[in-house]
């Protein structure tokens, strides 16, 4: 069990989730709000990473981090390191190929927050910045915490933009997707097979429990019902 | 006051609307579609217009020509939109006191309370919205509405939701709101039973425009035109011609029968609309002729009859009519009764002049530039006990 990789790839999924919603969450407000004619080429742009081979994305994250580009040579400068090949230059990539898995979740959870409810809350005299933390929010709840286990599972299975952006560097860059692919052609499927395992049952528990607190949220009446519904005990009018 | 003027235009639409309001409850009446919600999002500022200007108490909301939008944080408009826009995630309680950000908490539940009593509400404090019936929520919306104490309260179809009962209901309490409050509002609608339980003035849209602005009773018995003449329910609508005109009468031809109505500055041969409502045509026994001298009578034959709960329609074919039918009349049950038209199908009415409505024949919209009355200036502060 290769629990170096194991722990490297979490940390990754995990760096890479948080600043994905620091990012993320920000670009989604925007998409589900804008209505700027050219937003389509935004949401083009951000849908990229779905559609592009992993080795396109990884050719092109090379030559923008590699030794002859600006962020490359800044980052050697500061560091003395390469960006490719290192922890951070992962993460970037990581960032950068899982973000429709975050902006497009979190884009959707914004707009299914029925506009009234925004419009009521200025009217009451709440700041956009207020409504956003008190309405839009805690109603979106459900859609970002899907964004979230997305793009950290998609972080964590990722596989070609890793190979080409971090070079397998056990400990710095050797993620478990690329741990077991060296340990299969090395031909050592015992380990291979334990890591492989492990990852599965995180990963389903991980979503399984996510789901099932989905479920629950969805429960407690996170949308404004039709009117003709519940007629619960004690909810019926009387005269007054 | 209110002062407006705007337009808009989008998807082949386009919202061309212009009227002062002061004081009371107004209502935007017309079908769906014709810009009243528009107009009020416009004024609540969540929706920019394309140019116009918007004046509440000499304040500008919006002037296209001085490029100045206050933001709906800070005009002080309150907004019911037309499925309340509960907070579904909040209690009554905190929904109430959503706008209250400024009051530390104690006095924010005082507040609350104070808002609950008189909808009747006092211990529903901790329910969530989708545990409400249509009618709580409602008062719930407006309760949170009126917290922040704002100066003009817009309301979008409040009743739409609601089954005919609890209307009539809440139709009263929200009168009854009004009065207490002293508020000014601005009410959405396109059922016209709101127009008379509510409008104490009545503003008329169709198809983004203004048709009319008036109070009921001009908008009901006296429309301007064709178009509000349908939207009211008029009825009779008889295309005629002015025939002559003299000092005291305006005679006009209908179908060839010669039909007087009060006298007004119209030139011979000028295309009208005459009107009158169903109700108002008078059924006439010929033995019992009064001394009062009778004009417009006009024997028909009744070719139709609707029964109401109460009331009867019914349908009068006049003699030598080539029409389906011609007149229609509404009467009590006891009066068709006693007037034994179940056999007596033949019958005398009469059109009395004070009745007969006379309108320009084009239906084009109509901007009165007419100053809108000002009613005696009601105070914004809530009345307390």
């Amino acid at each position: 069990m290769d629990w170096m990789a194991i722990w490297l790839t979490l940390r990754l999924a995990a760096c890479a989730t948080v600043i994905l919603c620091l990012l993320g969450l920000p670009v989604a407000h925007w998409l589900a709000t804008s209505t700027w004619r050219w937003r389509f080429l935004i949401e083009a742009t951000v849908a990229l990473p779905l559609v592009l081979p992993p080795t396109v994305l990884g050719f092109y994250l090379l030559l923008a981090m590699g030794p002859h580009s600006p962020l490359g040579q800044y980052y050697a400068a500061l560091t003395g390191h390469l960006l490719p090949f290192s922890f951070q230059g992962l993460l970037i990539a990581s960032v950068l190929y899982s973000f429709p898995f975050a902006v497009q979740p979190f884009a959707a959870a914004f707009a299914s927050v029925d506009h009234d409810l925004v419009h009521v809350s200025w009217s009451l005299g709440v700041s956009r910045l207020s409504t956003f933390f008190r309405v839009v929010l805690p109603l979106s709840r459900v859609g970002l915490l899907t964004g979230v286990v997305l793009s950290f599972a998609h972080t964590v299975g990722e596989f070609g933009v890793v190979l080409m952006v971090g070079g397998n560097i056990p400990g710095v860059t050797r993620t478990v997707s690329i741990a077991i692919y060296d340990e299969v052609q090395a031909l050592n499927y015992a380990a291979a097979s334990e890591t492989a395992l492990f990852l599965l049952v995180f990963s389903f528990g991980v979503l399984a429990l996510t789901y099932g607190m989905q479920r629950r949220v969805w429960g407690d009446g996170a949308r404004t019902l039709p009117q003709a519904t519940r007629w619960q005990e004690g909810a019926v009018d009387a005269p007054q | 006051m209110l002062d407006i003027r705007l337009q808009k235009s989008f998807d082949g639409f386009r919202l061309d609307v212009a009227f002062t309001v002061d004081g009371g409850l107004v209502v935007l009446f017309g079908p769906s579609g014709s810009g009243k919600s528009l107009t009020l999002q416009a004024i609540a500022g969540t929706v920019q217009p394309d140019a116009g200007r918007i004046v509440l108490d000499g304040q500008p909301l919006y002037d296209s020509a001085r490029r100045l939008s206050v933001p709906p944080q800070r005009r002080h408009v309150g907004y019911v939109p037309q499925r309340y826009a509960l907070f579904p995630h909040l209690t009554v309680a905190e929904n109430i006191g959503f706008g209250l950000t400024r009051l530390a908490r104690r006095e924010r539940a005082q507040r609350v309370a104070e808002l609950l009593e008189p909808f009747g509400m006092q211990g529903f404090e901790h329910r969530l919205p989708h545990q409400l019936s249509g009618g709580q929520q409602q008062r719930v919306a407006l309760a949170r509405a009126l917290a922040v104490q704002p100066r003009l309260l817009l309301l979008d179809e409040p009743f739409a939701a609601l089954d005919a009962v609890l209307r009539d209901a809440l139709r009263q309490e929200l009168v009854q709101v009004q009065a207490r409050w002293g508020l000014r509002m601005l009410l959405v609608t396109h059922d016209l039973a709101d127009v008379f339980a509510l409008g104490q003035r009545v503003i008329v849209y169709d198809s983004g425009r203004v048709l009319q602005q008036g109070t009921r009773d001009e908008v009901f018995f006296r429309p301007v035109n064709r178009r509000v003449a349908e939207f009211v329910r008029t009825g009779n609508i008889l295309p005629a011609v002015v025939e002559r005109v003299e000092a005291d009468t305006l005679w006009l031809r209908w179908q060839g029968h010669c039909l007087a109505t009060a006298p007004l500055p119209l030139a011979p041969g000028t295309p009208v609309d005459l009107c009158i409502r169903p109700t108002q045509v008078l059924i006439v026994r010929p033995d019992r002729m009064t001394t009062r001298p009778r004009e417009n009578l006009l024997w028909g034959h009744i070719v139709g009859e609707v029964r109401h709960a109460e009331m009867y329609t019914l349908h009068l074919q006049l003699d030598d009519s080539a029409a389906e039918y011609d007149l229609e009349v509404v009467l009590p049950g006891y009066v068709y009764h006693r007037l034994d038209l179940e056999t007596t199908r033949r019958i005398l009415v009469e059109l009395r002049r004070q009745t007969l409505h006379v309108m320009p024949s084009h239906a084009d919209a109509v901007q009165p530039s007419v100053a809108i009355v000002e009613v005696s200036h009601i105070p914004v502060t809530p009345a307390r006990e």
